[in-house]
């Protein structure tokens, strides 16, 4: 048995404690918003949040959210209020999607961490999610809107 | 999710011409319920695979449009939307022509029938870069018509003349003022025969069409809601993952599924056609599995091959003439007498589209019905595919377009392959399966984008002009 919460909800599983986060919370808890990509920890798709920091959950056995706080894009709010999310919607990020859930769970990492990030900032923060649309100026953009830097962003 | 029927209640075999199709698609079906016009709410307002069916009763006109006594528009989509916006772009055509207020505008995937059928490609389909051209006039017709029998219903209600009613926002307007919405005229429009024709507007009026517009599906694609094929659920549905052959063409002589067979979640073991499937609870116990498989290939006639081979015979090729495909002036005395003669060859290898969904197909297939869920690209392909493998007729057989995390290309093949493999793979789980794809086996599987080398050769005169002078291998 492996306790852990899931964005704010107890899940008690009875899984092999090898199986990475990403198909536990696909398969056994249902939440499908985190995706699998590559399952090499190479795009990024599968990022979620144990105890706030950015895991790439395809490599991670679910071992590793023991006793822990795990939050899913599904967790990020309840209504869309999420900064992030509403400069997302603002910027039209999104084209096929796919790969939205992973950078936003990034992008709220990168902005409790640095509050008020530069380009090179959210470049670094980012590298690891992969967009096959190339959303990334507009992911740049939203990001420095949700920080409240609304002019800033955008192609360099 | 519900297994609903969504099999298509009305066929029509024609091959798509405007005249034929605007006949057929100003036929009017009245009320929620029927079948033709059922799919699963894919996004917009944030509420995901509920069944429109039995929801607010609805007028549509047509198979493009449904409007709700709860004044919701949904414009039902034919092409696939795998983040080119289709499920924005092609209703704000429907929603110009139809005066609708863009708020209240909603979307739904069409299920496969002929109606939905590209105009101009003759199937259901999305590719090319086409779909906005091609449902430039279809969407545009479909709003106009809907919009025209609502004005038909107001007019009538207070006994004015039609063409002295406007329309704004979601609503008719008498000379007065006076005003009803198109949810309260729903019902009464409902009982009117569709006009024959149906002017279009004057592009100079245009509100929503080339101007910019937020897409409908952004809400669903930052909240985890949206569903990808990979993501479909159903009761009861297990997951498969399948050893395909290394090389192509490469058959199964003999597998060992000894050890994957007493492994925690394994249902069934199956050989098909492209290889043997496992199939189990989760997506990760069937990989596990699949992963301990042994199985012996009989290689075939293609394990020979090698791209490095065949690009060494391309450039031999293009050293040839070749066959001549069109031939303006005499390119060959042009280069013969050049100033300055310059030469390239480009080269491009096999590659994989590389979609970040990796490929994947759920269906419930069973002994009179077969429902499948999956982002595809080639419906009308896909399911006369599907209905053959499944033993059904075509109209038996129903698509539900889930969105696509990525097409390229890649979900349109003539043999459907990922589509196919997965009816297969249901016939052996007699329950609701999903098949998944891990990257490797997206990335291996096949379908690539065509290898291809250019020779290119072209004169410049004593003045450092281009002559024309061209040859291509």
């Amino acid at each position: 048995m492996i306790e852990f919460s899931v964005n704010k909800t107890r899940a008690n599983l009875d899984v092999d404690p090898s199986t990475p986060l990403l198909w536990v919370i696909r398969d056994h808890l249902g939440l499908t918003g985190t995706k699998y990509g590559c399952g090499i920890a190479q795009c990024g798709a599968c990022t979620v949040q144990i105890d706030g920091q950015a895991v790439r959950s395809c490599v991670a056995p679910v071992s590793r959210a023991a006793g822990k706080e795990v939050t899913t894009i599904e967790g990020l709010s309840p209504d869309l209020s999420q900064p992030l999310q509403r400069a997302w919607i603002e910027e039209d990020v999104p084209q096929c999607g796919y790969c939205q859930s992973g950078q936003l769970m990034s992008a709220a990492v990168l902005l409790r961490e640095k509050p008020q990030p530069t380009d090179d900032d959210i470049d670094k923060a980012m590298t690891g999610n992969i967009c096959r649309c190339g959303t990334y100026p507009r992911i740049r953009k939203a990001i420095h809107r949700a920080s409240g830097n609304v002019a800033k962003g955008g192609a360099r | 999710m519900s297994g609903a029927n969504a099999s298509p209640t009305e066929r029509s075999h024609q091959k798509m011409s405007r005249a034929i199709h605007r006949r057929e698609f100003l036929k009017v079906s009245i009320g929620a319920g029927g079948g033709l016009l059922l799919g699963f709410r894919l996004g917009g307002t944030g509420e995901t695979l509920a069944m429109q069916n039995g929801s607010a009763a609805s007028f549509a006109p047509n198979a493009f449009v449904r409007i709700g006594t709860d004044e919701r528009v949904t414009v039902i989509v034919n092409h696939s939307e795998m983040g080119q916006g289709v499920y924005t772009s092609l209703p704000m055509l429907l929603a110009e022509e139809l005066d609708a207020d863009w708020n209240k505008v909603g979307f739904e995937s069409a299920p496969v029938d002929a109606k939905y059928n590209h105009p101009v490609f003759g199937m259901q389909m999305t590719g090319g870069s086409s779909s906005v051209w091609s449902g430039f006039e279809q969407f545009r017709q479909a709003g106009a018509a809907a919009r025209a029998m609502l004005v038909a219903a107001a007019a009538q209600q207070w006994n004015v003349e039609p063409s002295k009613c406007r329309t704004d926002s979601g609503a008719v307007f008498d000379p007065s003022n006076r005003k009803l919405t198109y949810g309260q005229l729903a019902e009464a429009a409902a009982k009117l025969t569709p006009p024959a024709q149906v002017p279009l507007k004057d592009p100079k009026t245009f509100k929503l069409i080339g101007k910019p517009a937020k897409r409908l599906d952004t809400s669903d694609k930052v909240n985890g809601k949206a569903v990808f094929g990979i993501d479909v659920k159903m009761p009861r549905m297990l997951i498969a993952v399948v050893a395909r052959a290394p090389i192509f063409g490469a058959k199964v002589r003999a597998f060992d599924d000894s050890r994957a067979r007493s492994m925690s979640g394994v249902h069934r073991i199956v050989a098909v056609p492209s290889g043997v499937a496992v199939i189990a609870d989760s997506f990760w116990q069937a990989k596990m599995a699949r992963d301990a498989l042994h199985i012996d290939w009989d290689e075939g006639t293609m394990s020979s091959f090698n791209t490095n081979e065949m690009m060494r015979q391309f450039r031999e090729q293009a050293k040839l003439a070749g066959k001549s495909v069109r031939r303006d002036g005499d390119a060959d005395a042009t280069l013969a007498k050049a100033a300055k003669r310059l030469e390239a060859v480009y080269e491009v290898p096999y590659l994989s589209h590389a979609m970040m969904e990796p490929l994947n197909c759920a269906l419930d297939l069973r002994s009179d019905s077969c429902e499948i869920w999956t982002g595809t690209q080639f419906q009308t392909v896909d399911r006369a595919n599907a209905a053959k493998i499944a033993g059904l007729p075509d109209e038996k057989v129903q698509i539900h377009t889930t969105f696509l995390g990525g097409g390229f290309g890649r979900r349109a093949n003539p043999q459907s392959d990922f589509v196919v493999e997965a009816v297969h793979v249901a016939k052996a789980a007699g329950v609701p399966v999903k098949v998944v794809w891990t990257r490797e086996d997206d990335m291996q599987g096949g379908w690539y984008r065509p290898a291809f080398l250019h020779a290119i050769a072209g004169a410049i005169d004593a003045n450092g002009k281009e002559s024309p002078g061209d040859r291509a291998s």
